[in-house]
């Protein structure tokens, strides 16, 4: 029904853009622009498809989990999910600026049964003293890759880490962003966000009770999920440094069928804190050599429900990181290579380690080949260490052909 | 404990005039500020981000880029959405609310553009749906940029307005003493044929009626094939092309091979200020251009 509602929505508010897009085909019409045409918002539609083989079969590769993440299911949701034919997304954006005190921006993502708001907000353009307000729906800048859109991806997939942490759609909340600009010489960006604590996986807003109703948990109200970051970047001739720290510190509620015998709820906060490194080497207007990493740490402490009333304290310790290289050796090609590992997954459950397995690894390596700007293919190739399923480890051997098209008038991307 | 604040007070004090009274002007290529070192006689604070070594389509969008803009009074721009792929999120991150309005000059608007595509589709490359970008090749548009530029200083800084059409004044004189050694120069190639590897040099080209015979790249943005080349120098010589001419950024093995097959000599030629050693100011651009097109 949501979705639905959101699709008329969307409908209504684009009908008056494609009449627009329309007009503006004809070429009389590009001579003798009327002013009124100017003020379209940009639009752009980027489509990916993708091929994808794997050693396993879907129903085996859909039940698979990291134990003390997610449990199992880690992959429903994600890019490339299908052994076979994968729709990844059709993400439509809009952008353009609303007076002289605001740009709106919003991107609609389409899949084959609907359309969603993936991201819809508003940014101030004149606050006094370099500051900036952000406000709506959209990625949180915590850490580097969590507010780039997967069509500027350098891999098909997330990293593992952030998989585990923030689950397919990354970080991605409603509420209001603060940024300061530092008056220093070198780049220094700080800013804090104040959000709903929606995001399931490593926080959680919906209450719950057992049947008893022996224990009730509230929901949590905005903002249940507070961020704060710090960014610097320099240049040393072509060698240009982007390093920064993030932390997010949120309510986690989890329900995990309480109702039923069996089952449980989780109620406690969750603090996750990240330091990200990004190396670029630009060689000259088309080649680069660009090395990234980021780490993500994550504290849970709370208690757990059950079913039956009785209740347990929870703690869980958990790290991982990624680290990847990416060479773009021509104006068209781009090769890659990264490394995957969640390496710290401590639970201790009233007291009492868990038994959870650590140190899990993923290698993938990436070959890219864009014909213009507008246009790329990637073939990739996972080797996973990662997922288990129910207490068994797997191997998952991937290979994935992905292909990104997209038209109109996109903005350009930040570094 | 006094001595100590006192000397920090008069160290800001001695610091400020330098960074605190003059205009601060972020420039996106090196030849705009040359032209504003030209005109401003002195009076204004310019920085540069792109480097003059750089393909102008293709900036990288350097956070430190922004930490200039965050302190800026204004903002020149090439416009004809050279600056399309790289400037936009560094002024929208540069959260600086004098760059909206006349804090940011795009100087595509003084000049009249040329080769507007009649219809925009990118079947064709990637087109500059608004006409060719490169305009500051033709040095008349050079003395219409200059003029668009000391007006907005003025503007912006009033109490030095006399100043800045003064310099103004100075510097058109000398560009046109400048421009009719060049003229001369370039009379030789009224009429001859070149290829260029991209649609860079239209303007200089077509203010001296020197044709374009074709483009090493297979279209705007779209790197050549084999394929091309092979087609390239049978147009090469149908038109009896006398030059290649390619900028400092792209490879330029194509057109060695070119050159190799059809005989024809290939000359480097810098788009801006600092795209080679020679070319260090507005002047030194045109010097350059003209005489490594005319010398044999």
């Amino acid at each position: 029904m949501k979705t639905r509602k959101n699709f008329i929505m969307i409908y209504i508010l684009m009908f008056p853009f494609l009449l627009h897009a329309q007009e503006t085909i004809s070429p009389e019409k590009q001579n003798n622009t009327s002013p009124a045409s100017k003020l379209i918002p940009n639009i752009s539609l980027s489509v990916d498809f993708s091929y994808v083989y794997r050693n396993m079969e879907q129903t085996q590769y859909d039940a698979l989990g990291i134990p003390g993440f997610t449990g199992a299911a880690i992959n429903v949701g994600t890019l490339n999910q299908t052994r076979g034919i994968n729709f990844n997304y059709g993400d439509l954006t809009l952008y353009s600026t609303v007076d002289p005190f605001f740009d709106l921006f919003a991107v609609i993502g389409l899949s084959e049964t609907g359309a969603a708001i993936e991201e819809a907000y508003a940014k101030t353009l004149a606050m006094p003293w370099n500051l900036q307000l952000k406000m709506g729906k959209f990625y949180s800048s915590f850490g580097r890759l969590n507010e780039i859109h997967s069509h500027a991806w350098d891999f098909s997939d997330q990293p593992l880490v952030f998989l585990a942490m923030f689950g397919p759609e990354n970080l991605n909340e409603k509420g209001v962003r603060l940024t300061w600009l530092a008056p220093t010489d070198f780049y220094l960006l700080l800013g804090g966000e104040a959000l709903t604590a929606d995001n399931a996986v490593s926080f959680g807003s919906v209450g719950f009770s057992d049947p008893a109703a022996l224990h009730s948990v509230k929901n949590a109200e905005f903002p249940g999920l507070y961020t704060a970051y710090a960014k610097t970047s320099f240049d040393i001739d072509d060698l240009v440094i982007l390093a920064g720290v993030s932390a997010a510190r949120g309510s986690k509620l989890l329900d995990n069928g309480i109702a039923n015998s069996g089952g449980f709820g989780v109620s406690g906060s969750a603090t996750i804190f990240g330091a990200d490194l990004y190396l670029k080497y630009i060689i000259d207007s088309y080649r680069y050599l660009a090395w990234q990493s980021e780490f993500l740490y994550r504290y849970n402490a709370g208690s757990m429900f059950f079913h039956n009333g009785s209740t347990s304290s929870l703690i869980q310790n958990q790290s991982g990181f990624y680290t990847q290289l990416i060479w773009r050796f021509s104006e068209p090609w781009r090769a890659g290579i990264r490394y995957d590992l969640i390496q710290k997954n401590q639970g201790i459950l009233a007291g009492a380690m868990e038994n959870l397995p650590q140190n899990l690894p993923r290698y993938t390596v990436m070959l890219e080949y864009s014909p213009s700007e507008f246009s790329k293919f990637r073939l990739q190739y996972n080797y996973d260490l990662s997922q288990y399923d129910g207490s068994a480890a797997t191997i998952n051997h991937q290979v994935s052909f992905d292909m990104n098209w997209f038209i109109g008038t996109h903005g350009a991307h930040s570094f | 404990m006094k001595k100590i604040l006192f000397t920090l007070v008069a160290m800001i004090f001695a610091i400020s005039p330098i960074y605190g009274e003059k205009l601060k002007v972020v420039a996106a290529y090196p030849y705009i500020a040359s032209i504003v070192q030209e005109v401003s006689g002195n009076l204004v604070n310019v920085q540069t981000l792109a480097s003059g070594k750089s393909d102008p389509h293709f900036i990288v969008p350097r956070p430190s880029y922004i930490a200039k803009l965050r302190n800026a009074d204004l903002l020149i721009l090439n416009g004809g959405q050279l600056e399309i792929g790289w400037m936009p999120p560094l002024v929208s991150q540069a959260n600086n609310a004098k760059l909206n309005g006349d804090g940011t000059l795009d100087l595509s608007f003084y000049v009249s553009l040329q080769d507007i595509p009649r219809s925009i589709n990118r079947i064709h490359g990637d087109v500059h749906p608004s006409g060719n970008p490169h305009f500051i090749l033709d040095p008349d548009n050079v003395i219409l940029v200059a003029q668009a530029i000391s007006n907005r200083l003025s503007k912006l800084d009033t109490a030095n307005a006399a100043r800045y059409q003064k310099e103004l004044g100075v510097f058109i004189k000398k560009w046109k003493e400048h421009l009719s050694v060049w003229d001369q120069s370039m009379k030789s190639l009224n009429g001859v044929s070149v290829v260029q590897y991209h649609d860079l040099y239209h303007y200089l080209l077509s203010r001296y009626r020197i044709k374009s015979a074709g483009t090493i790249e297979r279209l705007p943005g779209i790197p050549p094939t084999a394929e091309h080349l092979v087609k390239l120098e049978k147009v090469i010589s149908e038109n009896s092309v006398k030059l290649i001419v390619q900028d400092v950024y792209h490879p330029d093995d194509a057109a060695r091979i070119l050159a190799e097959k059809s005989r024809v000599r290939v000359v480097i030629l810098p788009h801006d200020v600092g795209a080679t050693a020679h070319a260090e100011n507005i002047f030194a651009l045109f010097d350059e251009i003209v005489r490594l097109m005319t010398h044999d």
